[in-house]
């Protein structure tokens, strides 16, 4: 590793690093993925060749589950995430777009029946961010509010 | 300290099944219920965008058949109808339209009356409900109800309404009348110009009609006071169809030149703000010295109820619409009845 880019994140021995985030997301991505305890590094607004910015998280001794995973697709699907063992990475992952996320969001119309009833929320991915297939609405997803994995 | 914690077998074994894209696409927590009934041409009737152009054109094919029908083809079957929220047309016209086709309507009409008073979720109301009755009609302040009852249903669903969402049937009731005064509406044949006058941007009927007209060959006035122009998800979808639209303020805007006129009530209840509805509350009224030089064909559409936005003098004119469009509930809801039941 360049020592360049050891200034800016440093390297872990084992974790998984969330690479490619949408710059504007990371910190939402912080919010949704960690428990109190956990070891990690943010970056922000990082310089990339592909995105011009981007996000990185790294968590050190920390491999996400599936629902950490659905969560992580849902707001950055475009996001990479490397299984590290021994400061190598072991696994290489890439999100893909979800159609529909289930049970993650939490409608941000106060009107949906999903804020009233027990209905686990199911939004799909649209253009313009998500749209709640209960209300009908669609939301860019800064607006969206969402339940914390259990960890 | 130890050294780091062992950690746990990642879930990724799907990966390789999956050429290495983890799977994200998960389904519903709950499934739908399983049909009780043979299969019919529609299962439910939530949201006007569950339905094709085609599936628009069989309603209203099969609305104009049975406008004058009364026979036994839904005796022995039951309407429930459950409203959470005051209606007039919508309800006593399902009851009508049942009765009329040989079947019988039960129901309530104020929530207060049900056991949703007493806490009772809308999810446990339908499950119940399907065991009394074959086919359901609800209205809904929240939006989304009537697809959460569609889900938990085993029998089909009517959207009557679900807060500012989606009122599937009325948007069959204005289209059926638009094709009604302009048949070459429904085939294409020429280009209509539909002004839109009023609350465009609370209004459900006004966004269910935008979507269902979409469909068709027609260019739209958007007529309203500033703060209730149409939402931009709409004015971009009619973008993305290329379907032409204006915007405009003044009422002499939504007739000239326009051969259908289509005027909504402001809902005092939808607005969030009562300072802005006493603003624009009384922004248009429809007289009939304001209809001076509007085109041959051209017709007034109200969804009803109205407030003022209406005057009295309009009401017996020949471009009056409003109340046949009212009395098309039947015929179009003994369709949409028929058509979920599979029983034409």
């Amino acid at each position: 590793m360049s020592e360049k880019k050891k200034l800016v994140v440093d390297s872990i021995r084992s974790g998984t690093v969330i690479d490619h985030i949408p710059a504007d997301r990371t910190l939402l991505a912080v919010e949704m993925l960690t428990a109190p305890g956990d070891q990690y590094l943010v970056g922000v607004n990082l310089l990339s060749t592909s995105m011009g910015r981007k996000g990185i998280i790294k968590f050190q001794n920390k491999v996400l589950d599936d629902a950490h995973l659905r969560t992580l697709a849902a707001i950055a699907p475009q996001a990479t995430v490397n299984i590290i063992e021994d400061y190598n990475i072991s696994r290489k992952l890439d999100l893909g777009v979800p159609d529909k996320v289930t049970g993650i969001f939490i409608c941000p119309n106060q009107n949906c029946i999903t804020n009233h009833e027990s209905v686990p929320s199911v939004f799909r991915h649209v253009d313009k961010g998500f749209s709640c297939h209960y209300c009908e609405r669609v939301f860019p997803v800064q607006r969206m509010k969402f339940h914390r994995p259990s960890i | 300290m130890s050294g780091p914690r062992p950690h746990r077998r990642p879930p990724f074994d799907r990966l390789r099944a999956n050429g290495g894209k983890f799977c994200v696409m998960d389904e519903p927590l709950r499934a739908p219920m399983a049909p009780k009934h043979a299969a019919s041409e529609f299962r439910h009737v939530v949201s006007i965008n569950d339905f094709s152009r085609e599936q628009l054109v069989r309603v209203l094919e099969v609305a104009s058949k049975l406008e004058h029908v009364r026979d036994d083809r839904l005796k022995g079957r039951i309407l429930a109808t459950l409203f959470f929220e005051p209606s007039t047309r919508t309800r006593l016209s399902l009851e009508a339209a049942m009765t009329q086709l040989g079947g019988s309507a039960i129901g309530f009409a104020d929530a207060h009356v049900s056991s949703a008073k007493k806490g009772e979720t809308l999810y446990d109301t339908i499950r119940v409900l399907t065991q009394y009755a074959d086919v359901i009609a609800i209205r809904h302040p929240l939006e989304g109800a009537a697809r959460v009852a569609a889900e938990a249903s085993s029998v089909p669903v009517i959207n009557g309404g679900d807060g500012s969402n989606q009122h599937p049937t009325q948007t069959f009731i204005d289209l059926f009348t638009m094709a009604k005064a302009h048949p070459g509406l429904l085939d294409g044949s020429k280009e209509f110009t539909v002004a839109l006058l009023g609350d465009l941007r609370y209004g459900r009927t006004i966004h269910s009609l935008i979507m269902a007209l979409a469909y068709f060959r027609v260019r739209f006035r958007l007529i309203s006071p500033p703060s209730l122009r149409l939402g931009d998800e709409y004015l971009e979808l009619l973008s993305a169809r290329g379907i032409p639209f204006e915007q405009g303020e003044r009422l002499d805007e939504a007739v000239s030149g326009v051969d259908i006129l289509y005027v909504t009530r402001i809902q005092e209840e939808r607005f969030p703000d009562p300072v802005e509805y006493m603003r624009v509350r009384n922004s248009y009224q429809v007289r009939a010295e304001s209809l001076g030089g509007a085109k041959s064909g051209f017709i007034v559409m109200h969804p009803l109820p109205r407030v003022n936005e209406i005057d009295r003098s309009v009401d017996d004119l020949k471009v009056t619409a409003y109340f046949a469009q009212a009395g098309y509930g039947i015929p179009v809801r003994k369709a949409v009845l028929c058509l979920v039941l599979g029983r034409l």
